[in-house]
C-alpha cells in the first residue's frame, strides 16, 4: 500500500483529528495572511504618502545674521549683503548628494502683464477680499499710480518649472502646454483661471513690464516691455487663499531668469542671485541624511552663509501613524509566527508521537522509514494546502475590516495634521516681495493619500503556502526523526 | 533445509547480565518451532533478534547463509520475515482487508482473510469492531500474505480463548505445511508448544532443543 493511499485513509477515517488540525492551521494561516497583507498595505500606503507629498529641502541665504547687513544711506534702510544662492551653489550641492530626483532655483519677482505692448493690464483673478480688492485694483490701474502693486502678478523665476515646489507637491498641475527650463527665453506658465478671465491660451503672446514703484526707485521714466509666449497653463489643485488678487496663486507667472532679464531694470548680476534652491529626493526618507551632508559644508557649518530647511514635515506627520501601524504589524507577524510555530510544533509533534503504535506496526511489516515519513508528510501537506486555501477566503473578510480601520486612521490623521499646520503649502519665503501665494486643501492629494487597499498579492499567498508547508514539514520531520532514531524493538516495546 | 541460523548469539541489556548466552540454533523451512520458557527469560528478545528488530551483543544471525546485518535489518524485515503479535497490532483506521494488504495485493489479502474464515462484511468493517479472535486472524492473514519465508509469532494465542487458541495453532501449522514457511512461535503455553515440530526451551539464557513428546513427559 502506497504512502498516498495510507495518507488518504488516515485523513478520511480519522476525521476528528484531521478537522482539528485543519482548524488550527486555518486560524494560524488566516492570522498570518492578514498580517502579511496588512504589512503590504501599510508599506504601499507609506510609499503613496511619500510619492504624493514628496520630500524636499531647500537652501536659502542666512538672513538672520545681522553682520551681513549694510546701511544704505540713500535708501535709508539696511540692505542684506550676504551671499545668495546661485546656480554654482546648487550644482556644487547636487554633486555631493545621491538619490536626488532634481532641483530648482527660485526667485520671486513681480511684473505687470498686458495683452498688447503699452496696452491695458490684464484683469487679475480677484482675491478673497472681493469688492475691496477690486476697488484697489481699479485705483492701481490709473496711470503713474505708485500703488500699482495691486495689479502686478507674482513672478516665480525658476530654473526648471517641472521642479517648481508647487508642481512637485501637486498643488498645481500642468493642464495644457509644456514645462519650461532655464534655456527658455520669453516663455511663461500662467493659471487656467487667469487665462480664462483674459481670453488667453497656450501660444498667445503677452507683454511684461516692471511696476511703477520699481521704475521710480531706479529713476526710469518709461517701462521696458518684453514679449512672452504662454508655454503652458496650470490648474490649481485645491483652494488658493489670498485676500488680494496680486498675491493669489491664480495670478502667478512661472518663468525663467532670461525672460525677467528682458524687461526688468534690475541688473544681470542681481538676477544671478536666487532666493532658494529646492532639492527633491527620490525617497523622502533620505531627506535627513542629505541635509546632514549639506549642513557639514563649510558655507553652512563654518561661515553660515546658508541655511537648509527640511520640507518633509507633512510626510513625517502623515507617515507617523502609518509607521506606528507598521511597527505594530511587524510585532503581530512576529507574534503570529512565534505562536504559530510553537502551536504547530507541539500539535504535530504530539500527533506523530501518538502514532508510535502505527509506526511500529508499519516498521514490523517491513515498510521503510522513508515510506512511513512520506505518508505523514503527504497528510500534513494536504491539510496545510487546504487550510491555506481556505485562509485566502477568510482573509478577504478580515481585509475589509482592516482596510476600513486604516482608511479612517489616515483620514483622521490628515485632517488633524491640516488643522494643526493650517495645511498651507508654502512656496518661497521671499525676501523682498509681498506675501507669496498659498494653496490649501489639496483635495486630489488627500484622496490619493487615504486610498488604501488591503489586498493579497501573489507574493503574500506564495509566502503563506511556502512558510506553512515548510513549518509543517520541519515539525513532522523533526518529530518523526526522534521517533525513527529508536530501534524498531524499542518502538514496539513502547507500543506495547 | 536450514533457512535461518543463530550462531553464538549473546545479548545483554546492560552489558553485565546476559539474557541470551552464546546461543546457537538453526531453523528449517516448512516446520513449526516453539520457543518456550518462563516470563522474562528472553524469548521475545530472541524473536526480536531473529526479526531484525534488534541486534545481538555478540554473534550473528544468518538468513540463507547471509548475515542479516549485511542484508540490512529493514530489508530483512520487509523481505524475509513477518510478525504476528500477541496484541494483534492492527492499524485502527484501516479495514481488515487494508491491514492485510499492507504488505500484499488486495486480491491476495482478500483470499487469505476468507480462507481464515472472515466474511465479506467483516473484511470491510472497521478492524476494531471485530472480536479478539477475528483480529488475530487478520494479523495472521497479514503475516501469511507477506511474501516472506519466515513467520515470527509472539504469543499469538495469548489473548484468545482455548477454542480460538487451537484454531490459530492449526492455521499456523497448516500454513507451514502448505506454503513451506518456517513458523517460529514464542509462547509459554505448553499446549501450543506441543503442536510444534521442535520445541526450544530457553532457561537462564541457554537454549535446549526438545521434542514435543519429551515436553509431554515433563509436563506430566
Amino acid at each position: 500500500m502506497s504512502p498516498l493511499h495510507r495518507a488518504f485513509l488516515y485523513l478520511t477515517r480519522k476525521r476528528g483529528k484531521t478537522i482539528l488540525l485543519f482548524l488550527i492551521i486555518l486560524v494560524i494561516a488566516t492570522l498570518a495572511l492578514s498580517a502579511i497583507s496588512l504589512k503590504g498595505a501599510v508599506q504601499t500606503a507609506q510609499l503613496n504618502v511619500r510619492e504624493s507629498l514628496g520630500g524636499s529641502f531647500y537652501v536659502e541665504a542666512n538672513t538672520k545674521n545681522y553682520n551681513k547687513y549694510d546701511y544704505d544711506e540713500e535708501a535709508g534702510k539696511r540692505i542684506f549683503v550676504g551671499k545668495m544662492p546661485t546656480k554654482e551653489l546648487a550644482e556644487s550641492i547636487s554633486s555631493q548628494l545621491d538619490g536626488l530626483s532634481g532641483y530648482c532655483l527660485t526667485r520671486t519677482w513681480r511684473a505687470r502683464m498686458s495683452k498688447e505692448e503699452g496696452g491695458k493690464d490684464v484683469d487679475l483673478v480677484p482675491g478673497t477680499a472681493g469688492p475691496l480688492d477690486l476697488l484697489m485694483q481699479e485705483q492701481a490701474k490709473q496711470e503713474d499710480s505708485q500703488t500699482d502693486i495691486y495689479i502686478t502678478l507674482g513672478v516665480d523665476i525658476c530654473t526648471d518649472s517641472a521642479f517648481h515646489p508647487f508642481f512637485m507637491n501637486q498643488s498645481i498641475l500642468l493642464s495644457q502646454g509644456r514645462h519650461i527650463t532655464e534655456e527658455d527665453n520669453g516663455f511663461i506658465l500662467i493659471s487656467e483661471d487667469l487665462a480664462q478671465k483674459n481670453g488667453l491660451a497656450v501660444g498667445d503672446t503677452v507683454y511684461l513690464r516692471d511696476q511703477n514703484s520699481v521704475l521710480k526707485e531706479n529713476k526710469i521714466e518709461q517701462p521696458t516691455y518684453a514679449s512672452a509666449t504662454i508655454a503652458g497653463l496650470f490648474s490649481i489643485n485645491g483652494t488658493s487663499e489670498s485676500e488680494s488678487g496680486y498675491t493669489s496663486a491664480e495670478n502667478l507667472i512661472i518663468t525663467t531668469q532670461n525672460t525677467v532679464k528682458s524687461f526688468t531694470v534690475a541688473s544681470d548680476e542681481e538676477l544671478e542671485k536666487y532666493d532658494q534652491i529646492h532639492f527633491f529626493a527620490e525617497d523622502p526618507a533620505d531627506i535627513e541624511s542629505m541635509m546632514k551632508i549639506v549642513e557639514r559644508r563649510d558655507d553652512f557649518y563654518r561661515t553660515i552663509d546658508f541655511i537648509a530647511y527640511a520640507n518633509n514635515e507633512r510626510v513625517i506627520a502623515v507617515e507617523g501613524p502609518l509607521s506606528s501601524i507598521n511597527r505594530l504589524v511587524d510585532f503581530l507577524i512576529l507574534l503570529v509566527f512565534a505562536i504559530g510555530v510553537i502551536i504547530l510544533w507541539l500539535v504535530l509533534s504530539s500527533r506523530i508521537k501518538d502514532r508510535i503504535h502505527e509506526t511500529g506496526i508499519l516498521l514490523s511489516v517491513g515498510l521503510r522509514k522513508v515510506n512511513i515519513l512520506a505518508q505523514y508528510l503527504v497528510e500534513i501537506t494536504v491539510v496545510t494546502l487546504l487550510a491555506c486555501t481556505v485562509a485566502i477566503f477568510s482573509n478577504m473578510l478580515i481585509s475589509n475590516m482592516t482596510e476600513d480601520f486604516l482608511h479612517s486612521t489616515l483620514t483622521t490623521t490628515i485632517q488633524q495634521q491640516q488643522q494643526e499646520t493650517s495645511t498651507v503649502i508654502q512656496p518661497d519665503n521671499t525676501i523682498n516681495t509681498p506675501a507669496a501665494p498659498t494653496i490649501v486643501g489639496n483635495t486630489q492629494q488627500e484622496k490619493s493619500l487615504t486610498e488604501i487597499s488591503v489586498t493579497m498579492e501573489p507574493i503574500h499567498i506564495f509566502i503563506l503556502y511556502g512558510a506553512g508547508l515548510l513549518l509543517s514539514w520541519v515539525a513532522v520531520i523533526a518529530a518523526s526523526v526522534s521517533l525513527f532514531r529508536l530501534k524498531p524493538r524499542e518502538i514496539l516495546s513502547k507500543m506495547s | 533445509m536450514s533457512i535461518m541460523e543463530v550462531r553464538s548469539v549473546t545479548y545483554s541489556y546492560d552489558g553485565t547480565k546476559n539474557v541470551l548466552d552464546d546461543i546457537s540454533v538453526s531453523f528449517e523451512e516448512g516446520k513449526v518451532y516453539a520457543i518456550l520458557g518462563p516470563s522474562g527469560c528472553g524469548k521475545t528478545t530472541l524473536l526480536s533478534l531473529l526479526g531484525g528488530l534488534d541486534v545481538p551483543t555478540k554473534g550473528t544471525i544468518l538468513f540463507d547463509g547471509t548475515d542479516i546485518r549485511q542484508t540490512g535489518l529493514g530489508a530483512h524485515r520487509s523481505e524475509h520475515v513477518s510478525f504476528i503479535f500477541q496484541n494483534y497490532n492492527l492499524i485502527d483506521y484501516m479495514t481488515p482487508l487494508e491491514n492485510a494488504a499492507l504488505s500484499a495485493t488486495k486480491e491476495t489479502a482478500m483470499a487469505a482473510l476468507k480462507r481464515l474464515g472472515l466474511t465479506e462484511s467483516e473484511i470491510k468493517r472497521n478492524v476494531l469492531k471485530l472480536s479478539g479472535g477475528q483480529q488475530q486472524r487478520v494479523a495472521i492473514a497479514r503475516a501469511l500474505v507477506a511474501n516472506t519465508r519466515v513467520i515470527l509469532a509472539d504469543e499469538p494465542t495469548g489473548n484468545v480463548d482455548d477454542a480460538m487458541s487451537v484454531e490459530i495453532t492449526n492455521i499456523l501449522k497448516e500454513s507451514a505445511k502448505e506454503t513451506g514457511k518456517c513458523v517460529i512461535i514464542v509462547t509459554h503455553s505448553i499446549d501450543l508448544a506441543k503442536e510444534a515440530d521442535t520445541v526450544l526451551v530457553l532457561k537462564n539464557g541457554v537454549l535446549q532443543k526438545q521434542r514435543p513428546a519429551e515436553l509431554e513427559t515433563e509436563s506430566n
